[in-house]
């Protein structure tokens, strides 16, 4: 259902959309960050906005949007502060180690394959749905689906057993 | 071994948004505010920074500037990030006129490979190779995708070199592959007044420069097609002014009309060549085409 006006959107994908942006990002803080701003173009431009088929889909292609140019400037300020002071020293807590891992591996991944497997395994789209929301072929979706599952296979995240590529 | 739709819900937080729509909505309300109140302060700002820029865009054509440098020693990561580069030719053959590819190593080691498709990333210079970390697209729906051969390149860690003889000239070298560029505020010829009269294009950008010194600016491609009346002019250097006023529209005509377009933004270098007008800052570049 198309929402009425830029409070119904904010209000029907906020959560969603922040959920999506933490793993695309691999940060809770950015993606709420991140998401905030998706909104406030949104109804920036709700004149628009509300005249396309999906008003959502177009929001969350803003957000990963904007997580990819968060992860390109996030990726030249860790390469400079390893320039200037050595390497990093990252915290992690043990006891949010599968969370962790998680959210780095799915941070880990291309552009497209993550915004399909958050878009798939985290919104819950079919394969129409995904092509619909990040505005591409269903084949594309197909084919970056079996390439993110096969990189998250790579990391332990997803077993051997081929349940989610006989779905494709 | 747990499903990964759970792991993703579980690692996306399964806590409410911190926000809802009133804070969206103040956000929005002061970024508005906040636009009114540049856009006021631009005016000023602007005709003061005009001279300032101008006086920096002159030194690469200066006799006794950065041009000589780049005729001997090492390159340097200054020279790198002093203009965009303009792809000229790919392992040796000269790239067609109609591909419109260029580079722009800015000087805080961010990294610009545009295709038509933006790749960016970071990148440093090391001994004379070029060292560049996670270099891909900026958008995941853009077409056409950057050539990934093309792209590969710098990722390849590759020997930057000057091209022997020719000025304003750069050269990425791979055990397989080369890349040739030209420094985009060298390309061709400078461009004076009279032959900017008349219509450009590229794939995305439309401008008109008319006689009478005004000007239509139009992106008629996108979401968000949209035109802008403006006016130019070109100094004493030969450097391209546009202004444009502020719109009331939204999207893409905004972004131009608030001089966030580069690079119609600032004072421009304008060079021709062939039938191919280049105007460039510091940090963008855009090829049009009669």
């Amino acid at each position: 259902m198309t929402p009425t006006g830029p409070e119904e959107l904010c209000d029907s994908i906020r959560d969603r959309l922040v959920g999506a942006l933490t793993l695309a990002t691999g940060d809770r803080a950015v993606g709420e960050e991140l998401a905030q701003e998706a909104l406030v173009r949104a109804w920036q431009r709700w004149a628009q906005v509300s005249r396309m088929d999906s008003p959502e889909a177009w929001t969350f292609r803003v957000g990963f949007n904007l997580a990819g140019s968060w992860r390109r400037r996030a990726a030249a300020e860790r390469r400079a502060h390893r320039r200037r002071a050595g390497p990093a020293t990252v915290h992690v807590d043990p006891d949010g180690a599968e969370v962790e891992a998680v959210r780095v591996a799915v941070a880990g991944l291309p552009p497209r394959q993550r915004a399909v497997i958050v878009a798939r395994f985290y919104l819950g789209h079919d394969v129409a749905g995904t092509a619909a929301l990040l505005d591409c072929a269903e084949g594309t979706v197909k084919a970056a689906t079996a390439h993110a599952l096969a990189n998250l296979r790579r990391s332990g995240l997803v077993p051997d057993p081929i349940e989610e590529v006989t779905t494709l | 071994m747990t499903p990964l739709p759970e792991l993703l819900t579980r690692a996306a937080g399964t806590e409410p948004a911190g926000f809802d729509a009133v804070d969206v909505r103040s956000r929005f309300v002061r970024r508005q505010r906040r636009q009114r109140a540049v856009l006021a302060a631009a005016v000023v700002l602007v005709a003061l920074a005009l001279g300032a820029g101008a006086f920096a865009l002159t030194g690469p054509g200066d006799p006794d500037g950065p041009a000589d440098r780049l005729r001997s020693g090492p390159v340097t990561g200054d020279e790198l990030s002093a203009a965009p580069w303009v792809l000229t030719a790919r392992d040796g053959a000269a790239v067609g006129d109609d591909v419109a590819v260029s580079v722009t190593f800015a000087s805080g080691g961010w990294l610009l490979v545009d295709t038509g498709c933006a790749s960016t990333g970071s990148w440093e210079l090391d001994a004379g190779r070029l060292l560049t970390d996670d270099v891909g697209p900026e958008r995941l729906d853009c077409e056409p995708r950057p050539d990934p051969t093309l792209v590969g390149v710098f990722a390849a860690s590759p020997d930057v070199g000057r091209i022997a003889g020719r000025a304003g000239s750069l050269e990425l070298r791979t055990g397989t592959r080369t890349l040739a560029f030209d420094r985009a505020d060298r390309i061709g010829r400078p461009a004076p007044a009279d032959e900017l009269v008349g219509t450009w294009r590229s794939e995305t950008d439309r401008l008109r420069f008319a006689a009478d010194g005004t000007l239509l600016l139009g992106v008629p491609v996108g979401e968000s097609p949209c035109e802008l009346d403006g006016t130019w002019e070109q100094d004493d250097e030969g450097h391209l002014r546009i202004a444009i006023p502020s719109s009331n529209e939204s999207g893409l005509c905004e972004l131009l009309s608030r001089g966030e377009a580069d690079p119609y933004e600032g004072p421009s270098t304008v060079r021709l060549d062939g039938d191919r007008l280049f105007i460039a800052t510091r940090l963008y570049v855009v090829q049009l085409r009669r």
